[in-house]
């Protein structure tokens, strides 16, 4: 037995090695809103997944980006005052397995999306491109801002999601398919119109400490789920869910 | 023979004035304006060559003069036209740290007299970029920051002007933009006149609007500010000096922080300060805030005639104690009169360039705060004809504050905090709380709110004495029981 801890002590202890911190601004991040920084953000989310691991760093600051993946390892820490803004432009979210989201992950393990800041979907001007573009025609019907997540898992385990204040997005702010090992733990959840936890066909995810305000539907629970933990999470008006 | 001696007083009077007021044109001393050349040693050059002739103006016609830092010097003054801008230089090694302030500024005075920038040309840092580029500096290892929240220190960074020590200050119609850091700082300054200035200072993180440090006889009048961090800003850096004597006057005030702010370095301290007809709007923090957070003290000041739209928060009095190092902290005999203020429900700051950050929630909106420390209360304070709408709404399920005496008691002192009206999170009242204090005076002071909130008007905790004339109204109805006092004695209310 103990020999077995100390294994497993040695490769977490490796792990830490490998577990780095990385400043956005390394990268070429701006944080001045107006700076659409999808390609510094995915490159640095693939640097660090090669380096072995670690945490991309956000500080305080509006960081305005389009579509992106998450890779195995690599963690986002969002710190008090930083904000990944979402896109306005509709052409700026990649449609992945068919669906749209502003941050993705597919076949991905070990990840943490943490921190005291504020994820933002930016649904009206979101929606305002949208309404133009499909009254000139330039777009279908498919290409609704339903379809618009802020976060898609597919396929993965391990992730985690901590403590960010969600807002503004009318698509499911976080949509989880096929997965495992979800946790989204202390999250402030504002999608007007929205739904702000959508699961199927996936296994120990857990809802903790969850606040829904102005929000279409909080949890929508499709088929296949299995072990779905709700604890201490509830709706603006005081309902738990 | 009587003649004589008068005409040699006229020939010396005119050659006296010649000599103060010749005017120079920038262009005479290889100063280009084409947007390229980097022209900071003909300026240097031309500025040396005028303070060495006695003085006089420095006129730069229309054109885009880049330049890096260079000095003003006695009896110089630069004359903008309408038209005609200077330019930050974006290359970071431009710029000079001077070793007196310790500080990068791109145009500096230490220890000059009779100076000014006047006319209606702009003074533009183009900082973003030069911060940027200073940035990328520290990641290739060349420039030494420690990168605190991911951005060089503010000291590291250029601000446009940066004056210290110097007598006689005229800044008169300029517009200045965009610095790298703060904007303008005169620091330890005596007779600085501000006028009618236009600042857009939102490039960046730090864009306070003007900074006066420890100067005494100052007006500010007749100016605007957009600024993403402070925008009007007193501070005292120095314990053993004071900011003092000042008069701010029809002055506009947009910020991402706060309009009109004493702090937050407050080692010396503010006495006599009348600050008439301010306009302040989206603005993210308050109003007016005065901090006396490092041992320094705020006395007799006059706020009268204030109008806030859209503004987080109304007035936020602090005491507290980050660096005092055993100096006492003080704040007293301050009057706010002649108030009608707008808080929203919405971030008052949305869409601005460099918006305050969002804080860590869960908080309902904020009460306007008089608060001090139980060693160092806020004394004798008078809040006279002020109305303040707020959106009520306050919900006890998303962050809750109660006013029974375990959860006053519980509201964290936070002395060492950096002062800010939203640093205790959840407070119990949704107008107006006052703790720690002495003779908190109400005269005709009106709240009123939209909708519902869980908490009354007014908390106060450790109040000794008052006069409360005032009236709280929900939707126009008046609202009973709207205070709530808590180890408060001699209050006496309408």
């Amino acid at each position: 037995m103990k020999k077995y801890l100390f294994l497993i002590f040695l490769w977490a202890s490796c792990f830490r090695l490998f577990a780095q911190d990385y400043n956005a601004s390394l990268f070429g991040c701006k944080s001045d809103g107006i700076t659409n920084n999808t390609g510094s953000i995915q490159y640095a989310i693939d640097y660090i997944a090669k380096k072995g691991g670690g945490t991309l760093h956000f500080y305080v600051g509006r960081y305005l980006t389009g579509s992106f993946s998450l890779k195995s390892n690599v963690s986002i820490e969002l710190h008090e005052g930083a904000v990944l803004l979402g896109s306005s432009n509709v052409f700026d979210y990649s449609s992945l397995n068919g669906k749209r989201a502003l941050i993705t992950a597919i076949g991905q393990s070990n990840i943490q999306i943490k921190g005291k800041g504020v994820i933002d979907g930016q649904q009206q001007l979101l929606q305002t491109h949208l309404t133009a573009l499909r009254q000139k025609g330039y777009i279908t019907l498919s290409d609704q801002p339903e379809d618009i997540s802020l976060i898609y898992l597919q396929d993965s385990k391990q992730i985690q999601v901590k403590g960010i204040m969600e807002l503004n997005l009318p698509g499911a702010a976080q949509f989880v398919d096929r997965c495992e090992d979800v946790t989204f733990q202390g999250l402030d959840i504002n999608c007007p119109g929205g739904i702000g936890v959508y699961v199927r066909n996936s296994n120990k995810v857990i809802l903790s400490n969850i606040f829904f305000r102005a929000i279409e539907r909080a949890l929508v629970e499709s088929e296949g789920n299995q072990g779905l933990t709700k604890e201490n999470s509830r709706l603006a008006n005081g309902k738990s869910i | 023979m009587k003649i004589l001696p008068i005409f040699l007083i006229i020939i010396q009077a005119l050659t006296f004035r010649l000599a103060v007021a010749q005017d120079y044109k920038a262009m005479d001393f290889g100063i280009n304006g084409d947007g390229q050349a980097l022209n900071t040693r003909s300026i240097q050059a031309a500025i040396d060559y005028i303070t060495n002739k006695g003085g006089g103006t420095l006129r730069f016609t229309p054109g885009n003069y880049v330049t890096g830092s260079f000095y003003l010097k006695s009896n110089v003054t630069l004359h903008l036209e309408q038209g005609a801008n200077l330019l930050g230089s974006n290359n970071p090694f431009d710029y000079h740290k001077d070793t007196v302030v310790n500080w990068q500024s791109m145009i500096y005075a230490i220890r000059q007299h009779n100076i000014g920038i006047v006319g209606k040309g702009t003074i533009n840092g183009r900082g973003f970029q030069t911060a940027m580029n200073a940035l990328q500096n520290v990641h290739k290892g060349i420039v030494q920051d420690e990168l605190k929240l991911d951005r060089l220190r503010e000291w590291n960074r250029p601000e446009n002007i940066y004056f210290r020590e110097c007598k006689h200050v005229v800044i008169k119609d300029i517009t200045l933009r965009d610095p790298g850091s703060w904007n303008q700082t005169y620091d330890q300054c005596e007779d600085l006149h501000v006028e009618g200035i236009y600042v857009d200072s939102k490039s960046y993180w730090n864009n306070d609007g003007i900074d006066v440090v420890d100067c005494k006889n100052v007006v500010i009048r007749n100016c605007f500010f957009d600024a993403a961090d402070d925008a009007i800003c007193f501070k005292s850096h120095d314990a053993n000096a004071v900011c003092e004597n000042v008069l701010v006057e029809n002055c506009t005030a947009r910020s991402s922080a706060s309009a009109l702010k004493f702090g937050t370095v407050s080692r010396g301290g503010f006495r006599n300060f009348v600050v008439k007809n301010l306009v302040v709007y989206d603005t993210y923090r308050s109003a007016i805030t005065f901090a006396a957070v490092d041992g320094g003290f705020v006395e007799n000041i006059l706020v009268d005639g204030v109008r806030s739209i859209n503004t987080g928060n109304v007035i936020f009095l602090r005491i507290g104690d980050r660096w005092s190092k055993g100096k006492k902290p003080f704040m007293k005999n301050i009057t706010i009169r002649n108030v009608y203020a707008e808080v929203p429900a919405n971030k008052p700051d949305l869409g601005y360039s460099y918006e305050g950050p969002v804080e860590d929630m869960p908080r309902n909106i904020s009460p306007a705060s008089i608060i001090g420390l139980p060693d160092h209360k806020i004394e004798n304070v008078t809040l006279e004809n002020i109305e303040m709408v707020y959106p009520g709404g306050g919900n006890a399920l998303y962050a809750y504050r109660g006013t029974d005496a375990k959860s006053l008691d519980g509201i964290p002192e936070m002395a060492n905090a950096y002062p800010e009206f939203s640093q205790f999170k959840e407070l119990p009242a949704w107008g107006l709380y006052i703790r720690h204090a002495k003779q908190i005076n109400l005269k005709n002071v009106s709240f009123r709110i939209k909708n519902t909130d869980y908490r009354p008007t007014i908390v106060a905790d450790d109040l000794e004495g008052g006069v409360w004339d005032f009236k709280s109204y929900l939707n126009g109805q008046v609202l009973k029981d709207s205070f709530h006092l808590h180890q408060s004695k001699e209050i006496k209310t309408n």
